[in-house]
């Protein structure tokens, strides 16, 4: 019966808000057992720790990148994973396996939460807050936004995917998910460097010249004038000056 | 010029067939793998090339950058391709393709697997592996080759040196497209600046912007002509050359004009079509070329066709049926002119087929192609019968390099003759060159004397048969003085030569 009413005094920790307090029923219970005191007061201390990171921004093409891996990942998924799966004909045999999972990861935690003191100091040592960090898809939500066209000299929309990721412990859907929180806060923030995005997020570096062309020409009259020409270029904007772009809406009444 | 307005005038699909419209809603975008980025970077040599055949009025260069060298790139385009499902083709809408590259209308010949690799468009050897550069979606980079331009679409087919690791897939029949289907117009864009790149580097990705299909526009022929794309903001030239996507990642087209918010699509059957052409002959492939101007009868007011000696009942009668295309304009010595059509003539139908838009006339001119017979129904001023006009359609005639130019020298028509183009270098710049003042040679067309006899882009020509370029009388030009080959005298690499120049056969005369 105490265990029972323990689990449910359990739940209620697991699911509630950082700031929100406990239910009537639960205060009282957390007086009377020592254990689901202790088990409250590690949560909340994690939570506070996890809650205390600054907001990091994603990287700007994570959205591009995100998109990539679930495309590869789908590809990969309906060839390898879903294959075996399918073999799973028998229901009860599934739900089996299922609740077998569920119950490891339930292990996991309790034995992770029982290094709290150890995982505090590895915590704050590990993370760099000022590096950018690229959050797991399967941790972090990734809302796409609309286009947005701030800092672009292209006429192309870049994917606005500067928006802030926060870290678990500061957003509702994290503090009901300690698992996710934990694991997170707990891993080294990888940092991306310019020659990881070379090698894997197709954004790569552009190798221009660094001499710009500037010359000064004369018709032959007499006039003169300077004519510039930028490095580079984007589209099918004419290199050169006063010249009319190219097949704008052919045909042009010239056949 | 059609504007965005006419060409939506046209006939439009009646009803959305099979496929229903896709919202390209973030949840269903994918990558795009057939969405190439091309690098075309252009030296000082080059750039002086594209500078003399533009429309600048340009005589000799006074001054040059202190760190100016001929050689070394000075710009670089960045443009969007679409990889074609062989792995190595790629169709760009280079931008000054038409200008920067000659482009000989080479007769069709059989491919090779040597003349896929060598440069068939006969640029004299300065087109390096590293002019144009390939770079994949996973940001892989690769040489292409350049291999012509399709006269009918402007695109420009290009040629990988090495098939893509992951061929992309193919391009998929786009009758099923609709209006109001969403989709996402991808190209290459600078990224902003930040601290993880650094702020001196320039990084570029695959942007993205998304619109719905606006107006599907149709052939004569039934098959799909033209597509437009409405975009939430304003588009710009940068745009132009960027791939259209469906949500699901299939290609629609690419994009070959913009005018505000709207895009104007290439489809992909287009596309495939042109890359055919020019794969086939290994060359550019021209425009059909009949040699009128005009304009079409939906924009004609009868008075313009009195003018043009009509009588005014059937003038109007004419003007109301919106059907054909009146000649303002024939140029001499044309297929046109040669068929005696005149101005004043209304060309109703093509081989049976009725013409209602410019567009209409120009894609069956296109799809009849060059060198083919083509059977016009024209209404004459003079005549009340219609009459059956047959035309020998012949390749649009190549632009003279230096045609754009307002007041050519009779010295610079010489030389264009001889297959040279040169631009003229005040003593200062001449300098740096090693040389008085001059004449920079900065194209050789592979095919002439000159190039045989070992003249290249890059040399200062200072004296022809012993007289200074710049000083010369303009007799020495018109190639009429002895049948003996002209000598000149040139700057190469800060040494002089002479270059024995034999003369084209009419000037021997």
């Amino acid at each position: 019966m105490k265990n029972t009413i323990c689990n449910e005094v359990r739940v209620e920790i697991d699911e509630r808000e950082l700031s929100a307090p406990l239910s009537v029923a639960a205060s009282e219970h957390l007086k009377i057992c020592s254990e689901c005191k202790e088990f409250e007061s590690k949560e909340t201390k994690l939570r506070q720790i996890a809650g205390s990171l600054e907001t990091v921004k994603a990287p700007a093409d994570f959205d591009f990148r995100l998109r990539a891996r679930l495309a590869t990942d789908r590809s990969l998924a309906s060839n390898s994973v879903i294959a075996p799966l399918r073999l799973f004909k028998s229901r009860s045999f599934a739900v089996a396996v299922m609740l077998l999972i569920f119950a490891a990861t339930v292990l996991m935690v309790r034995q992770v939460t029982k290094q709290d003191a150890v995982h505090e100091t590895n915590t704050t040592a590990s993370i760099d807050k000022t590096a950018p960090v690229v959050a797991a898809p399967a941790t972090t939500p990734a809302t796409p936004k609309e286009p947005s066209h701030e800092g672009t000299t292209s006429g192309f929309a870049i994917n606005d995917t500067t928006k802030p990721v926060r870290r678990p412990g500061t957003s509702t859907v994290a503090n009901r998910r300690p698992v996710g929180s934990l694991e997170f806060s707990n891993t080294s923030a990888p940092v991306i460097r310019s020659e990881q995005s070379m090698a894997t997020m197709a954004t790569f570096p552009l190798d221009i010249s660094k001499q710009s062309f500037t010359v000064s020409l004369d018709n032959g009259h007499g006039a003169s004038r300077t004519i510039s020409v930028p490095t580079v270029s984007f589209g099918a904007g004419r290199t050169l000056p006063g010249t009319a772009p190219v097949n704008q809406f052919a045909p042009k009444g010239d056949w | 010029m059609i504007t965005a307005q006419s060409v939506s005038s046209g006939q439009t699909k009646p009803a959305p067939p099979v496929r229903p419209a896709t919202p390209a809603s973030p949840e269903n975008r994918i990558v795009a793998p057939q969405v190439v980025t091309v690098l075309r970077r252009l030296n000082g040599l080059e750039m002086f090339r594209l500078l003399l055949r533009s429309e600048q009025d340009v005589e000799a260069i006074a001054n040059l950058d202190e760190t100016f060298r001929l050689m070394d790139d000075v710009h670089t385009n960045v443009i969007a391709g679409l990889a074609l499902e062989d792995g190595q083709t790629i169709a760009a809408w280079l931008p000054e393709a038409d200008g920067e590259f000659s482009i000989p209308f080479a007769p069709p010949r059989t491919p090779t697997a040597t003349t896929a690799l060598t440069a068939p468009f006969g640029f004299s050897g300065e087109l390096q592996s590293s002019d144009l550069t390939v770079i994949d979606s996973e940001g892989k980079k690769m040489a292409a080759e350049f291999v012509g331009v399709d006269g009918s679409t402007g695109l420009s087919i290009l040629k990988l040196r090495r098939k893509m690791p992951a061929p992309p897939p193919p391009l998929k029949e786009d009758d099923l497209i609709t209006v109001g289907e969403g989709v996402r117009l991808l190209g290459p864009e600078p990224v902003p600046p930040s601290r993880r790149f650094g702020t001196n580097n320039l990084y570029v990705r695959i942007g993205e912007a998304s619109g719905t299909v606006s107006n599907v526009k149709q052939a004569p022929s039934g098959d799909l002509a033209r597509l437009k794309v409405r975009t939430p903001r304003l588009l710009s030239s940068a745009n132009v050359g960027g791939v259209a996507v469906t949500a699901a990642g299939d290609t629609i087209g690419i994009i070959d004009a913009i005018q505000g918010s709207e895009a104007s699509i290439l489809p992909a059957a287009l596309i495939r079509r042109a890359a055919k052409r020019v794969l086939a002959h290994q060359a550019s492939v021209p425009k059909p070329w009949l040699g009128v101007k005009g304009d079409p009868m939906a924009t004609v007011q009868p008075m313009q066709l009195q003018q043009q000696g009509w009588e005014m009942m059937r003038a109007a009668d004419l003007a109301q049926a919106h059907r054909g295309i009146l000649l303002t304009s024939i140029v001499p010595d044309s297929p046109a002119a040669m068929a005696a059509l005149k101005a004043g003539d209304v060309i109703l139908k093509v081989n049976d087929e009725y013409i209602q838009t410019a567009e209409d006339f120009s894609w069956l001119l296109e799809q009849a192609g060059p060198s083919s017979s083509v059977e016009f129904t024209v209404a004459r001023p003079e005549r009340k019968a219609e009459e059956l006009v047959r035309v020998v359609l012949s390749a649009s005639p190549r632009r003279p390099a230096i045609a754009a130019r307002p007041v050519p020298s009779t010295k610079a028509r010489w030389l264009v003759a001889q297959g040279i183009e040169t631009i003229a270098l005040r003593p200062a710049v001449a300098a740096r060159f090693g040389s008085t003042a001059g004449l920079l040679v900065v194209y050789v067309e592979p095919a002439s004397a000159a190039f045989e006899a070992g003249l290249l882009a890059g040399d200062v020509i200072q004296t022809i048969d012993g007289r200074p370029v710049l000083a010369s009388s303009p007799a020495v030009f018109t190639g009429n003085s002895t049948p003996s080959p002209s000598k000149f005298e040139v700057v190469r690499k800060k040494q002089k030569l002479v270059i024995a120049v034999a003369k084209p056969a009419q000037d021997k005369k």
